[in-house]
């Protein structure tokens, strides 16, 4: 039985299309990363499951129960279904515990206990009489986590969780908040932008466009086999080049590459910025350009001295950083060297 | 259809729009309107013809003068006092900036009795005139208050604070940035003032312009006082003189074509702007000091209006009210305050139920279907004499249905809705909805379903949600507007006036009633107290702007 699944689901928006034939099916207990540029549909995506938004056709069903399709409708009350707002939207005249409790249904010692349970789950215990705009921006994001999961939702989707922390408080929210979701065991499908925040927190990563999903798989297969040129390209820096398939072989300034399966004709070859290796001895010769610093590795400009490109980008260990004006060799790590039939 | 398939892609929201709901709501609102322009065609009895060949041009050149006069003489003040106080530093300047909203405190009806009081013969300008002089009454000339540049001196200093505002907030507010760019590319301080922040202010100026020029044609008070024969009394008259309610409503039709044409304007004008941006964030910049002569000019010019349309009014009553308090009836003025407030509380809670309701009705998001509501605004800017006469067409015609189907049979008079307190409250309804409707339906936007929506999918259905999340949060905006509602009711004198049940007095009727029989100083007393709570927006106004002004960084001042 799946957690949450969609499947053929159309909505727009007046005559502008959001989602087109969109079908993911998730797994219970699993936390799933819905990646797309913005536009691309993930937050209507999330909204359709929560019932917040009537899609026009297509289905979605949550824990084996039809909650949409044409005639079925279950209103987002009755759905089992916690959201986070990207904005949390806590409730302003309610206090930290009332917030919670929001959506409790026991009364009493009972419910005074499950608020208890939850604010110690996200370490907010004595904090309870306070009102959102005294906590920090972390301590509302973690009381805003605890009023989706206090009524134990099946399925808990999150919309851009962290977007609104700062870089080094949102690193530290992630983690924690990762540990928290994998304890409890709920099933979660949460949206963002950050291709890194994807492939780190997910256990399955579907990136989105155009209101449909292009790849669904797990980070692993998605970074070391992307589906498509588009889905290489969107999780950083990457070199196209033109080559032409025959034969299932693809003829490269770097020599032949196997590419069984594609058709004969133009075809792109992408590389990684993280897959074009620096190094001497044989092989295409380049000029470095420009060596900085980015991050934990150093980003390179290459000058090609043989070949139809005239700029190549490579991602390098800062220990093996070139000085510019250096020539190097270049070479490819097949992992994060692809093949797909031109686009174009 | 693109319509539809919004609609349903709306469905799942809480609360979600229902348009007949909110079309019924608009027509009962908007009715006595209707009623005033259905009415404009019946038959008069030949009295139309003759208002036409007799007062119907002298109504037209009187209140064509008065409008003229109040708005350039507003616009002059206003908008001169504004650039004074936005772009020059001088001893005073920050309580001056504070004290010209003052004068919105008094309605242009109390400020009339009270300037009668300090012109007259007998008043105190007069007998200090003549002690200094040595002359007897005899052997000078003095102005008449009561004549038509009487009235234009009372109402310009009654609605020049809403330009004054309008014009603050426009060269604080936009122009700075565009006023500095200027000033880099070499134009003097007063070149830049005249090539780029009057031109970008233009448009809400003109809509000031606009607003002044409607409540001075919508005035009765202080006109009625005068005896000055402009559209208002005109339509009075028509009605409680000649018992003519045709003729009233032909006059009263044109006056709300005239109110229509500039409500046009206005929405032209000002574009996508609205007048709450008056209260909102200005950005400082360095004001230019002024020293010595220019500095003292600049203090008297401030300080003028607040004294003659503030500070001299409240003590000419103020000493009214001493020296006749031994007349004061004081269980009286208890019952007129009694009155005045049942009333006033009463059209608050009834604005504020009908305007959350009307927003509630349109849905969550803002859309074209939001416009048509707007039109339920437009008995804001319909004169509460034009109002009165609808309502009263309206009461008339229910109620001859009512006896027709001899429902009325054992009512005393046969009347259920005219003369009762409920066509008082329906008049309130239809004049301040825009009071009420704006700030709410704004607060309402603004809130949209941020709030909805977590409750929902926590297991909240649309009721438990109006009452635990839209309403507690709706709470200031309520407490706001009912203050609004509440002050502006007060203040209501013409519609209060010609609908009152009979023997039933508020301050501002038992006001007009005592100046207009000769008895001012008692008259003084109820007029006190409206301005005394007419001074609450007003502070809760300068509250506003302190507040936005102290978000910014003091900026200094600079020599010229």
């Amino acid at each position: 039985m799946t957690a949450l699944s969609f499947s053929g689901v159309n909505h727009a928006y007046g005559r502008n299309p959001v989602l087109r034939d969109f079908t993911l099916a998730m797994e219970p207990g699993a936390i799933v990363a819905l990646l797309g540029a913005s536009g691309s549909g993930k937050t209507t995506a999330l909204r359709v499951a929560a019932g917040l938004e009537v899609p026009q056709s297509g289905e979605v069903h949550i824990a084996g129960r039809c909650v949409s399709a044409p005639g079925v409708f279950v209103a987002p009350e009755n759905r089992d279904v916690g959201l986070l707002f990207q904005d949390l939207a806590l409730f302003p005249h309610l206090d930290v515990e009332d917030n919670v409790a929001f959506g409790l249904k026991q009364s009493g010692a009972t419910r005074r206990t499950r608020v208890s349970e939850l604010l110690a789950l996200v370490g907010l215990t004595g904090m309870g009489r306070l009102y959102p705009h005294q906590l920090s921006g972390g301590q509302q994001q973690r009381v805003a986590l605890a009023r989706a999961l206090a009524p134990g939702p099946g399925i808990l989707l999150l919309d851009e969780p962290f977007s609104s922390l700062d870089v080094v408080l949102r690193q530290q929210v992630r983690s924690e908040m990762i540990g928290l979701l994998k304890a409890v065991g709920t099933a979660v499908l949460f949206v963002t932008h950050d291709p890194e925040e994807a492939l780190y927190v997910a256990d399955r990563v579907a990136v989105m466009a155009r209101g449909a999903i292009v790849q669904d798989a797990t980070p692993d297969a998605i970074w070391f086999s992307p589906a498509n040129r588009f889905v290489a390209e969107f999780f950083g820096d990457t070199n196209v080049l033109p080559a032409t398939a025959r034969a299932g072989r693809v003829e490269t300034p770097f020599g032949p590459i196997e590419a069984r399966t594609l058709p004969d004709g133009p075809a792109d070859l992408v590389i990684r910025a993280a897959g074009l290796r620096l190094g001497q001895g044989d092989g295409p010769r380049a000029v470095v350009r420009s060596s900085r610093i980015l991050g934990h590795t150093a980003q390179v400009e290459l000058a090609p001295l043989a070949a139809e490109v005239t700029r190549l980008v490579a991602r390098t260990p800062i220990s093996e950083k070139p000085d510019v004006g250096a020539t190097v060799t270049l070479s490819l790590d097949p992992r994060m060297t692809f093949v797909f039939p031109s686009a174009g | 259809m693109a319509g539809f398939s919004h609609l349903s892609a709306r469905r799942a929201e809480a609360g979600s729009a229902s348009w007949p709901a909110a079309l019924a709501l608009l027509v009962v609102i908007l009715a006595p309107l209707v009623a005033v322009l259905a009415f404009a065609t019946a038959d008069t009895g030949g009295l139309w013809a003759h208002l036409r060949a007799t007062v119907l041009t002298a109504y037209i050149a009187n209140s064509l003068l008065l409008v003229a006069g109040v708005v350039a003489a507003s616009t002059l003040v206003g908008v001169g006092l504004a650039w004074l106080v936005t772009m020059h530093e001088f001893p005073g300047r920050r309580l001056f900036e504070y004290a010209l909203i003052l004068p919105l405190a008094m309605p242009a009806y109390i400020l009339a009795y009270a300037w009668t009081d300090l012109l007259q013969v007998t008043g105190p300008v007069q007998q200090t005139l003549r002690e200094a002089t040595g002359w007897t009454i005899r052997d000078y000339w003095f102005p008449e208050i009561r004549s038509l540049g009487g009235a234009i001196f009372v109402l310009s200093l009654a609605l020049f604070p809403y330009l004054y505002l309008i014009a603050r907030a426009a060269f604080g507010e936009q122009s700075v940035t565009a006023t500095e760019a200027a000033r880099t590319m070499g134009l003097t301080r007063l070149q830049a003032f005249r090539r780029v922040a009057l031109p970008m202010a233009r448009p809400a100026l003109a809509a000031g312009a606009i607003l002044v020029g409607m409540e001075t044609l919508a005035d009765f008070g202080a006109v009625k006082y005068f005896d000055l024969e402009v559209f208002t009394t005109g339509i009075y008259r028509a009605w409680f003189a000649t018992g003519n309610p045709a003729a009233a409503a032909q006059l009263a039709s044109l006056m709300l074509a005239c109110v229509l044409g500039a409500v046009v304007l206005e929405q032209a004008s000002r574009g996508e702007r609205r007048y709450a941006a008056s209260a909102g964030a200005m950005r400082r910049t360095a004001r230019s000091k002024l020293n010595g002569v220019p500095a003292v000019a600049a203090g008297l010019a401030c300080a003028a209006p607040v004294l003659l349309g503030f500070v001299l009014p409240a003590i000419a009553l103020a000493s009214m009210a001493l020296d006749a308090r031994a007349d004061i009836d004081l269980a009286r003025i208890e019952t007129l305050a009694v009155n005045t407030a049942c009333l006033a509380i009463g059209a608050a809670c009834l604005l504020v139920l009908a305007a959350t309701t009307m927003s509630m009705l349109l849905g969550r998001h803002a859309g074209a279907v939001r416009y048509l509501a707007r039109a339920a605004e437009l008995g804001y800017a319909t004169p509460g004499v034009v109002v009165a006469i609808g309502l009263l067409v309206v009461a008339g015609t229910l109620d001859g249905q009512l006896r027709n189907w001899g429902l009325l049979g054992g009512a005393g008079s046969g009347l259920l809705l005219s003369g009762s307190i409920a066509l008082l409250l329906y008049a309130c309804l239809v004049r301040f909805f825009a009071v009420a409707f704006g700030p709410l339906d704004a607060a309402w936007l603004k809130m949209g379903t941020r709030y909805a929506d977590p409750a929902r999918t926590l297991g909240h259905g649309p009721a438990s949600i109006l009452f635990r999340v839209d309403l507690p949060l709706m709470r200031s905006s309520m407490a706001a507007v009912m203050a609004l509602v509440f002050v502006e009711v007060v203040k209501e004198l013409p519609a209060t006036m010609i609908l009152r049940p009979f023997n039933f007095d508020t301050l501002a009727t038992e006001a007009f009633q005592l100046a207009t029989t000769e008895r001012l100083d008692l008259a003084a007393v109820p007029a006190l107290a409206i301005a005394v709570v007419g001074l609450v927006p007003v502070v809760l106004l300068c509250l506003g702007l302190e507040r936005a002004d102290a978000r910014l960084p003091r900026g200094e001042a600079v020599p010229r």
